[in-house]
């Protein structure tokens, strides 16, 4: 469905997107994450049309985006990360007016505004000034907006931003529902775990560079597979590093004030051995268990940050 | 065939006249051009007698009087209605969502530019009536009113592609409303220059420097009424005698009226079109890059998403 290769973007020397290369396969749910600055808002731009890349090219399904801008406007519905409203018209007005822009006849509008607001469940405002909307349903108003002309590709920009937790569930629920009614959905956000719940895959920006992207379930197998084992220890720490470091099957991770994260490469009689030198020599082991993957620790890792 | 309105037009037209400020806006208008009307009426009346034979002629003389209020005020509120046509869009954050819909950016700008002229020429409309006053006697006809009401959309379609295209420069409206004012007195004076160059030059011969008069708004405006009251002309040899052949062909008559009004709707279309490009977020050109091995490597090996790649840690990301 999107197709990006070898996508640049420069600021001066400031690179933004550096080498970008992403394929999403049709029907994803695909999360763009990153910490702020790290391109996602401007591939996002430069997908949409509204921002010229220095260099490479954008296909969404299979038309080239820089050279058929009009074709792929048709294929794209965009949601920014702040609302885009009139306050002075009502709502099936507002998609009424985008609804023009996208050439649509008014009667096709209101056929195709009422299944959309029914979907987005603001069936009933219709007829409401949209300044009176609250946050979420606003940010629910330009989805329906979004899709009034029947976009293959739904892009996101920050959706879930400024909205309160129950907005927040609300926006996930018709992003999913949207989903497996076959839309390709592109959803760029800083916060992981919202993806997380989701997301079918993952992308991982940082400094303009998609460091990591793949399929939720595979990133999360990989993780489990690195086989991380947390001991709590008690009195020694160091010299339970030191025992630990003296197997040549386990590495040592990082060490806390009560905390030792191990990995072991070798057989299960090699660990048991381990932890019976360490109960030997008086480690008291309060603790002994398998760390479970987790996408914001790996966040964190790639990204050299906090995740949000 | 059906007809499509521009939907920047309708949606604007329509938010504008729901709002409060156009009413409060067309009543400070009528009541400003009434005023200008009054006091006129009273500095024409002051010592003189109406009598059936000079009542023509005092209240003929009006229509000047309230024309040129009309067109200043259009001057002046034009700008500050267009000038936050694009920057108001972009404070308001709909901008970007307008330019990834498949209207074009210069059926974004007419429509902005359609819709600030429709608005001003309600108020004149709506003016018409303290218009009448001066044509209650049959000493105008209601054909010089159309062409009065003609020359005004000109003049509006005019200042407010300015306006538009400086809105289009900037981010700020305050700083567009300024901006087309500058660009607007440059228009007048850039077309009186030459003729000005000339003049010092030659000392006493303008030749046909006087062309770039036909894109000037207030010469323009001059020759309009001059013609409609009294069938003269900048260019009768009162004001302007030693001109070019070429002045002398197209200056007798309405012709010169006719030439500057096309001369500038084609400025208009001018300023519309800069303003187009200047909206368009994709006007450079794009390199194609055949093929190039990705800077981080070892962080991401490009393929489609459906399997893990390359999962690193931070630190093996930036070794690699």
């Amino acid at each position: 469905m999107l197709h990006i290769s070898y996508l640049y973007k420069n600021y001066g020397k400031f690179q933004a997107v550096n080498n970008l290369t992403l394929h999403i396969p049709k029907g994803d749910l695909f999360g763009f994450v990153g910490p702020n600055g790290a391109g996602k808002t401007t591939t996002i731009r430069i997908v949409c049309g509204l921002l010229p890349a220095t260099a490479g090219s954008v296909h969404v399904n299979g038309i080239d985006a820089f050279a058929n801008r009009k074709e792929i406007k048709r294929q794209i519905g965009y949601v920014p990360d702040f609302f885009g409203v009139y306050d002075n018209l009502k709502v099936k007005e507002y998609l009424e007016f985008y609804g023009s822009m996208y050439g649509m006849d008014s009667s096709d509008i209101f056929k195709v505004a009422d299944d959309l607001l029914e979907l987005v469940n603001l069936q009933d405002k219709k007829e409401v000034y949209v300044d009176t909307l609250s946050r979420g349903m606003k940010q629910r108003l330009c989805v329906a907006r979004a899709l009034l002309h029947n976009p293959q590709l739904l892009i996101l920009d920050e959706p879930s931003s400024g909205l309160d937790p129950r907005a927040r569930v609300e926006m996930k629920e018709l992003l999913m529902n949207l989903n497996s009614m076959g839309k390709t959905i592109i959803i760029s956000s800083h916060i992981l775990s919202e993806l997380s719940e989701m997301c079918t895959s993952i992308g991982i920006m940082n400094r303009g560079n998609l460091v990591m992207a793949g399929k939720i379930d595979d990133i999360r197998d990989h993780m489990n597979a690195d086989n991380r084992i947390i001991l709590s220890i008690e009195n020694d720490t160091e010299k339970a590093v030191r025992i630990a470091k003296e197997h040549a099957n386990v590495i040592v991770h990082s060490v806390r004030e009560n905390e030792l994260i191990i990995s072991h490469a070798g057989t299960t009689q090699e660990l048991n051995q381990m932890i019976r030198q360490m109960m030997e020599q008086e480690i008291l082991l309060s603790g002994f268990h398998k760390e479970e993957g987790n996408l914001e620790a790996l966040f964190m890792q790639l990204t050299g940050g906090t995740p949000e | 065939m059906k007809i499509r309105l521009n939907p920047i037009m309708k949606k604007d037209i329509k938010v504008t006249a729901r709002s409060m400020k156009m009413a409060w806006g067309l009543m400070a208008y009528e009541a400003i051009l009434a005023f200008m009307f009054i006091i006129a009426l009273s500095i024409l009346s002051f010592g003189s007698s109406y009598n059936y034979q000079n009542i023509y002629g005092e209240l003929i003389s009006l229509f000047p009087v309230i024309g040129v209020a009309q067109v200043s005020m259009t001057a002046l509120t034009i700008p500050i209605m267009t000038a936050s046509s694009i920057s108001g869009e972009k404070e308001r954050q709909t901008f970007d969502i307008m330019l990834t819909t498949c209207l074009s950016p210069g059926a974004i700008v007419f429509g902005k530019v359609i819709s600030s002229v429709a608005e001003v020429m309600l108020y004149v409309i709506a003016s018409i009536p303290i218009m009448a006053l001066a044509f209650v006697l049959g000493g105008l006809s209601w054909w010089t009113l159309f062409l009065f009401l003609i020359v005004i959309f000109i003049f509006a379609t005019l200042a407010g592609s300015v306006g538009v295209f400086c809105s289009s420069i900037s981010r700020k409206s305050i700083v567009s409303i300024i901006l087309a004012f500058v660009v607007y007195f440059l228009v007048c004076f850039l077309t009186v220059l030459p003729m000005i160059i000339t003049l010092f030059a030659t000392r006493g011969d303008v030749y046909d420097s006087t062309i770039f008069l036909l894109l000037n708004p207030i010469v323009f405006l001059e020759e309009f009424f001059m013609l409609s009251m009294t069938g003269d002309s900048l260019f009768s040899g009162e004001f302007i005698s030693d001109y070019g052949f070429l002045t002398g062909l197209i200056s007798h008559g309405p012709l010169w009226c006719i030439l500057s009004g096309i001369c500038m709707l084609g400025l208009s279309i001018l300023f519309m079109l800069l303003a187009a490009k200047r909206i368009d977020p994709l006007t450079g050109k794009v390199k194609k890059i055949a093929k190039k091995q990705p800077i981080v490597q070892s962080a991401f090996i490009p393929q489609e998403v459906n399997n893990v790649n390359n999962i690193n840690t931070g630190n093996e990301v930036q070794n690699g």
